[in-house]
């Protein structure tokens, strides 16, 4: 094993770490603000509204994130639509996201018992009021370990950006893999980088969750 | 601007193949890593033999931190550097059943650790061996208790052999992969692609569903 | 029989068990009795080596317990426990529940364990909940059971911890019978219990501890009604006074 090319790339390595970090934030902040969205909807007294998101949701959640890249990356253009790749990436990573926190949100509304909605009506509160001021705080006790459990995921399946030409770290590694002609040293460190992202903050997430067991 | 929506239709036969591909190398990797994952939650749980411990506790932090496609890519390029060649297949078959095993380490790891500590003292007070309380009353129920998540990352197993396609396998993304580059209807195949594997886990999860009435159903109401 | 010799026993900082020495017969029936905190379910999952005792020496049939994973499981198979919280097996049936230890261990076959299943749930009175599942039934009911449970390997001691104290009080009465007829039917016992007058009515010997040690020892009769110690005699004031 020889890493002793690393120096040399090692400003490219941090660059193109990056990048991932970029998407991934990007991701995560649009995916979340359309998923919550998408998840109080789900959860309105109208079956259509409900009804066309759940379309969407199980859409998105019922079928792989490359052939969702694929479809849109491709597909796309053919309907007459022609955007950047930076934003077809992040518009596929919004909608993939926007899915599963959709039903991360759901869940967390519905796991608010009734007894607090029938307070909340009995004192006079309007449904806005309602959600914002008492079943939103505890949805995001409820839902905060699957959220930030997902976002960690995004982090990892930024990579698959790649595969329709994303510069990110994956994608940056191969150029280097192909001028240091070492792919395992290369492959290695590009998990490492992911891996002192990651591990960290899926131990925090078990950490935090251990402490509101406890309580 | 022209869609023709029966273009899959012409070519269901390979996307089925494709498919086919997908669900066999599906159904190996998920048996595989739920029972590689039962042997690590099993040494996680004990921290015993004392040297595997930190060897697993390594190998499922690792491939619970990485990325599949960054796996396999380190399989696939990487080991020939040393020697080792594999097909796509058995690159993406080991990338994709160690990821899948570290998942399922945690995941029947905490399903032990939920057992009531008096479950193990019951069936130890009766004389039971080690291996025969594990199998026949521990197991049994981690398995109830977790199921949810079991079916889960079985869904991301199937997912994932999409992946492989990047290796070039078969499986159903890589057909539609090929038919695009062949025919450019890009968006009529991978709208098709996208319901079609809808439908497989759907399918595999109503499977999973009725096994788990079948077996492992919790009878709770009082006669 | 049961020897038990100045065994000592810690948690931690905190010191359970001081010195208890204890001697039971085949054929005894010994209940054990005290405050919360005085050690009695800890002498008694020492005995069956549930906890592992810092000191002093447990023997069994003249064997002593000296760590060995397999003379372990043979004493166990030998000795029938019946939990508080009855940890009875909920994905078995009643029958699977009371079957199992005798299918592995002795390796019965069908043909003899469904007169053994039969026999003893007669035995509990719960021959109709044979295909239940322990969900389905109350707490009584799943105690009778596990007893039944625990009876199936033929075991010449039994060891009941608490066995009534997480029943509704309307519940406590048929688990009592059970465990008063395998009394008068000569079974070697040894239970630690809350339930005074029972323990009165069914021990050979009545065992009261406190503060990790035994600290009086005699037949039922003699120390309910006139105890030696000054602390028995406070613990059963508070305790009787109630029932």
């Amino acid at each position: 094993m020889d890493f002793s090319w690393l120096p040399a790339y090692g400003g490219m390595f941090f660059e193109a770490f990056f990048l991932t970090l970029k998407l991934a934030l990007m991701a995560i902040a649009t995916g979340t603000i359309l998923g919550v969205a998408a998840g109080i909807l789900l959860t309105s007294r109208f079956r259509l509204i409900r009804g066309i998101v759940r379309v969407y949701v199980e859409l998105f959640r019922g079928s792989p994130l490359l052939v969702q890249l694929f479809m849109v990356y491709f597909g796309l253009p053919h309907v007459g639509v022609n955007i950047s790749l930076n934003m077809t990436t992040v518009l596929v990573f919004t909608l993939y996201g926007g899915a599963y926190i959709a039903e991360i949100t759901r869940s967390g509304i519905e796991a608010i018992p009734k007894g607090q909605w029938e307070a909340a009506e009995s004192l006079g509160l309007n449904y806005f009021q309602t959600m914002g001021h008492v079943i939103f705080r505890q949805t995001l006790k409820i839902a905060f370990p699957s959220l930030v459990g997902f976002y960690i995921g995004m982090i990892k399946d930024s990579s698959l950006a790649s595969v329709i030409g994303y510069s990110e770290l994956v994608k940056k590694s191969q150029t280097i893999m192909n001028m240091t002609a070492r792919p395992f040293e290369t492959y290695i460190v590009v998990g490492l980088c992911y891996f002192i992202i990651c591990f960290p903050l899926s131990k925090l997430v078990s950490y935090i969750e251990k402490r509101s067991e406890a309580k | 601007m022209f869609l023709d929506w029966l273009f899959p239709i012409y070519h269901l036969p390979e996307l089925l193949r494709g498919a086919a591909v997908t669900l066999e190398t599906s159904a190996a990797a998920f048996l595989f890593s739920f029972f590689l994952g039962m042997l690590f939650a099993i040494v996680r749980f004990h921290r015993r033999p004392l040297v595997l411990y930190p060897i697993v506790t390594a190998f499922v932090e690792v491939f619970r931190n990485t990325p599949l496609l960054v796996q396999l890519f380190f399989i696939y390029f990487g080991f020939p550097q040393f020697g080792i060649m594999l097909s796509p297949m058995q690159a993406g078959m080991l990338g994709l059943v160690a990821n899948s095993a570290s998942y399922y380490s945690e995941i029947l790891r905490g399903g032990i650790q939920s057992i009531p500590k008096g479950q193990w003292e019951a069936a130890d007070c009766l004389g039971l061996s080690r291996p025969q309380v594990f199998t026949r009353i521990i197991c049994p129920q981690v398995i109830r208790d977790t199921f949810p998540s079991i079916t889960n990352q079985m869904v991301l197993v199937i997912f994932g052999t999409s992946v492989l396609s990047i290796l070039d396998v078969k499986e159903l993304t890589q057909v539609a992969s090929i038919l695009n580059s062949q025919s450019f209807r890009s968006m009529e195949i991978f709208t098709f692609v996208m319901l079609l594997y809808y439908g497989v886990t759907t399918l595999a999860l109503a499977v999973c569903r009725f096994c788990y009435r079948r077996w492992f159903a919790a009878k709770t109401e009082r006669r | 029989m049961i020897e038990v010799k100045d065994i000592c026993k810690s948690f931690g900082n905190l010191q359970v068990l001081k010195k208890v020495s204890l001697t039971v017969n085949n054929g005894d029936v010994v209940a054990v009795i005290g405050p919360s905190g005085s050690g009695k379910s800890t002498m008694l999952r020492c005995i069956n080596r549930l906890e592992v005792i810092d000191g002093g020496s447990i023997s069994v049939d003249g064997a002593e317990i000296n760590g060995n994973d397999k003379q372990i499981r043979k004493i166990r198979q030998n000795m029938g426990m019946v939990f508080q919280s009855f940890n009875l097996f909920p994905h078995l049936t009643v029958y699977d529940n009371i079957a199992l230890a005798p299918r592995l261990i002795h390796r019965k076959k069908k043909e003899e364990l469904d007169p053994l299943v039969d026999e003893l749930l007669q035995k509990v009175g719960l021959r109709d909940k044979k295909d239940s599942f322990p969900a389905q039934l109350s707490g009584g009911q799943q105690q009778r059971i596990a007893i039944a449970r625990a009876l199936a390997m033929k075991p010449n001691y039994m060891l009941f911890d608490e066995p009534t104290s997480a029943l509704d009080p309307e519940l406590i009465g048929e688990v009592l019978v059970v465990i008063r007829q395998l009394a008068l039917e000569g079974m070697t016992m040894i239970i630690v219990t809350h339930e005074m007058n029972f323990a009165r009515d069914t021990a050979d010997r009545v065992v009261m501890m406190d503060g990790g040690q035994i600290i009086e020892e005699g037949a039922p009769d003699r120390l309910f009604q006139d105890p030696e110690n000054e602390r028995t005699r406070a613990f059963l004031h508070s305790v009787i006074g109630r029932q």
